[in-house]
């Protein structure tokens, strides 16, 4: 993030849940930011703290349990943690926009898709009805809905899930934001559907200049879009670098476990019909209520020293466009 | 298409109304007492004084002679025309008395679903939305005594309250005679039981409803918090509450007749009752066939508005 001006950066940025077990530290001074048309990749094991992230930019963590008890959103020259209610809702779906994981409980099922679409024309930019309908139309039509007529009228429930996750993408690009957040946009997809949105994702930011956030647990999305990566691990950054260096020379142990993960099974059924993600790096992420005085990883990780169970590993330079959180000098 | 689907409910529903007309017959013959006798303007203590062969000239006159079978049939086919047959002791006809009871029952029960439903969604969403704290204290506790307080209770509590103690509004309820500040003592009355209900499953059907992944979508569109409870959520959450909203409406016919006759309102619910203490056969099987028929045609109006209302369940 040398060269370009970012248009969101989060610094320091810290969410904790009250929870029965203690303080669950979500979100623990994760710093980043997103630069206009470009994709920041934000990539991580499950329960790390992808989407509490993502949600913390908008403010949409459920208060109570969650709060954002420190750092900064900066956006447009304001800190979005402070500012007004009324402020954040203009915020929104108008200048940043967030799609989510579930494409098929994130509409609402009682409202045409047209007006789904039309909301937010006619709440941020003040367009009538009729005109918000004919946007609502052309948005369709640019996130190749066919039959674009006929959908306006459709429900989401006659609708396949590509499809709806379709939908969500106009939703949040009606009004031309300026970053959006794509929190596992394809993870509830089909291979050949995620690819789908995936390209029709990285063509529309083409098309408007978007910067992108895209959260994923898929290092296989990463490469596929992103420009630059931020690695997660138990609420922290831990690693930083552009695509073509993360994937050439990891440098946190963390890291490269994912990266022998792929190419990998997504999931698999255990004996109760469950649905399990299978975890290739062994050993479990400690509670984020009980964090060791030093690195998070060491537990799982074949470097670990002493230094590293003690002292929390700073987040240095290793390269030039490339930083980690790790003591160990790992072999090229 | 709806209009088959509706069509169908319709055709399902006439074998619930033929049962309800038996079930009012036989009622009517299963309450104690001789309608004959009572036809003849005389109690049980004046049986003795009936001169001998008396009775079974009323009995044959009234047709209570022939076996119930043909009573039965000969009943049913004349109801169903709308022929209610004639009082045996005012000798009017059964369904102008119906007729005339009709429009203060209809209009107390509407009135009072009215209330209830507004006041019940209302506390509901307030209950949900403030989850935890003390409006959903405060609402929940007026749910749990509003469904715990008997009606006929509540009714006499009021009067005792509002006639009496303090004067406010007239201890008849009759629109007629006092305005429609008549009505509202038996409207709260009977509407406490239904609003609490309809409070309860507000509530819960608006927590769930809260949880959903949709009210984050309809927040993150940058929509006002109102927007989100009362377009999106609430348009979710409503449907369980419209079913709850039907039933109470039926239900409600109970708590009415009760509620009529302290309150003198002269509807359905007193003609019943006084039917049954004067031991008036037809006009009891009358009013009890309509009030059942009222409730089947409730049911069946609820079941179509939940096939329009939800676009999902239209096949
Ligand atoms: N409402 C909540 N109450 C308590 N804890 C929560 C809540 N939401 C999230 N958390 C905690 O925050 C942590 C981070 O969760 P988050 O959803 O950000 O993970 P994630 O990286 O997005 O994982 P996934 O890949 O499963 O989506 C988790 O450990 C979770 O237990
Ligand atoms: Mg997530």
């Amino acid at each position: 993030m040398d060269a370009m001006a970012a248009v969101l950066e989060l610094k320091n940025l810290q969410t904790q849940f009250a929870t029965r077990d203690g303080i669950v530290r979500a979100v623990d001074g994760v710093s980043y930011a997103v630069g206009q048309g470009e994709t920041l990749g934000v990539v991580g094991e499950s329960g790390c703290g992808k989407s509490v992230s993502s949600l913390s930019i908008l403010r949409l963590i459920p208060d109570p349990p969650g709060k954002i008890v420190g750092g900064s959103v900066l956006f447009a020259g304001e800190d979005l943690t402070r500012v007004s209610e009324e402020r954040i809702r203009a915020v929104r779906g108008n200048e940043i926009s967030m799609i989510f994981q579930e494409p098929m409980t994130s509409l609402n099922p009682m409202m045409t898709i047209g007006k789904q679409i039309s909301e937010p024309l006619t709440r941020h930019l003040g367009l009538s009805k009729k005109q918000a309908a004919d946007r609502a139309q052309e948005m369709l039509a640019l996130v190749q809905i066919p039959d674009t007529r006929k959908w306006l009228s459709g429900y989401p429930h006659e609708m396949s899930g590509g499809m709806r996750q379709r939908v969500m993408i106009a939703i949040a690009l009606a009004c031309d934001p300026k970053v959006l957040i794509a929190d596992e946009p394809t993870t509830a997809l089909d291979v050949t559907i995620q690819a789908q949105i995936l390209q029709l994702i990285r063509e529309l930011q083409e098309k408007m200049g978007t910067a992108v956030i895209m959260v994923t647990h898929d290092l296989g999305v990463i490469a596929e879009v992103a420009d630059r990566v931020v690695v997660m691990y138990a609420g922290r950054k831990i690693e930083e670098a552009s695509v073509k260096k993360l994937f050439a020379r990891p440098r946190h142990p963390y890291t490269r476990g994912l990266m022998t993960a792929i190419p990998r099974l997504d999931k698999i059924t255990n004996g109760d019909g469950l649905s399990k993600r299978l975890t290739e790096i062994p050993g479990v992420v400690p509670p984020l209520y009980d964090l060791p005085a030093g690195c998070a990883f060491a537990d799982r990780c074949g470097y670990a020293t002493d230094q590293c169970r003690i002292e929390k590993p700073v987040f240095e330079k290793k390269s030039p466009n490339h930083w980690a959180a790790c003591w160990q000098e790992l072999p090229g | 298409m709806l209009t088959t689907v509706i069509f169908r409910r319709l055709l399902l529903s006439i074998p619930t109304i033929l049962g309800v007309a038996t079930l009012a017959f036989v009622l009517g013959h299963l309450a104690p007492g001789d309608p004959a006798i009572a036809a003849m303007g005389l109690d049980m203590d004046g049986y003795t004084t009936i001169e001998p062969g008396e009775l079974e000239r009323v009995r044959r006159e009234l047709g209570l002679d022939k076996p119930m079978l043909v009573q039965y049939g000969l009943w049913l086919g004349k109801a169903l025309q709308g022929d209610f047959g004639r009082s045996f002791v005012t000798t009017e006809l059964v369904a102008e008395m119906i007729f005339y009871a009709l429009p203060s029952t209809v209009f107390l029960l509407l009135t009072t679903m009215v209330v209830a439903s507004i006041v019940g969604i209302a506390l509901g969403i307030i209950s949900a939305v403030n989850q935890g704290k003390t409006g959903d204290y405060i609402a929940r506790m007026i749910a749990i005594i509003g469904v715990s307080t008997p009606t006929f209770w509540f009714a006499l509590v009021l009067i005792l309250l509002f006639s009496f103690a303090i004067p406010i509004f007239p201890m008849n309820g009759s629109v007629i005679d006092h305005g429609p500040i008549a009505m509202v003592l038996p409207t709260l009355a009977i509407a406490l039981h239904p609003a609490a209900l309809i409070a309860r499953m507000m509530r819960s059907s608006m927590l769930e409803v809260l949880s959903q992944d949709m009210v984050r979508t309809a927040t993150a569109k940058g929509l006002s918090r109102q927007r989100v409870l009362l377009v999106h959520a609430l348009r979710n959450a409503i449907n369980p509450v419209l079913t709850v909203i039907g039933f109470q409406l039926a239900n409600l016919m109970g708590g009415a007749v009760a509620v009529e006759y302290i309150f003198s309102i002269p509807g359905l619910g007193s003609l019943l009752i006084e039917s049954i203490y004067e031991k008036d056969l037809l006009v009891m099987q009358g009013a009890v066939l309509v009030v059942g028929v009222a409730f089947a045609v409730t049911n069946l109006l609820v079941d179509i508005l939940y096939l329009v209302v939800d676009p999902r369940i239209r096949l």
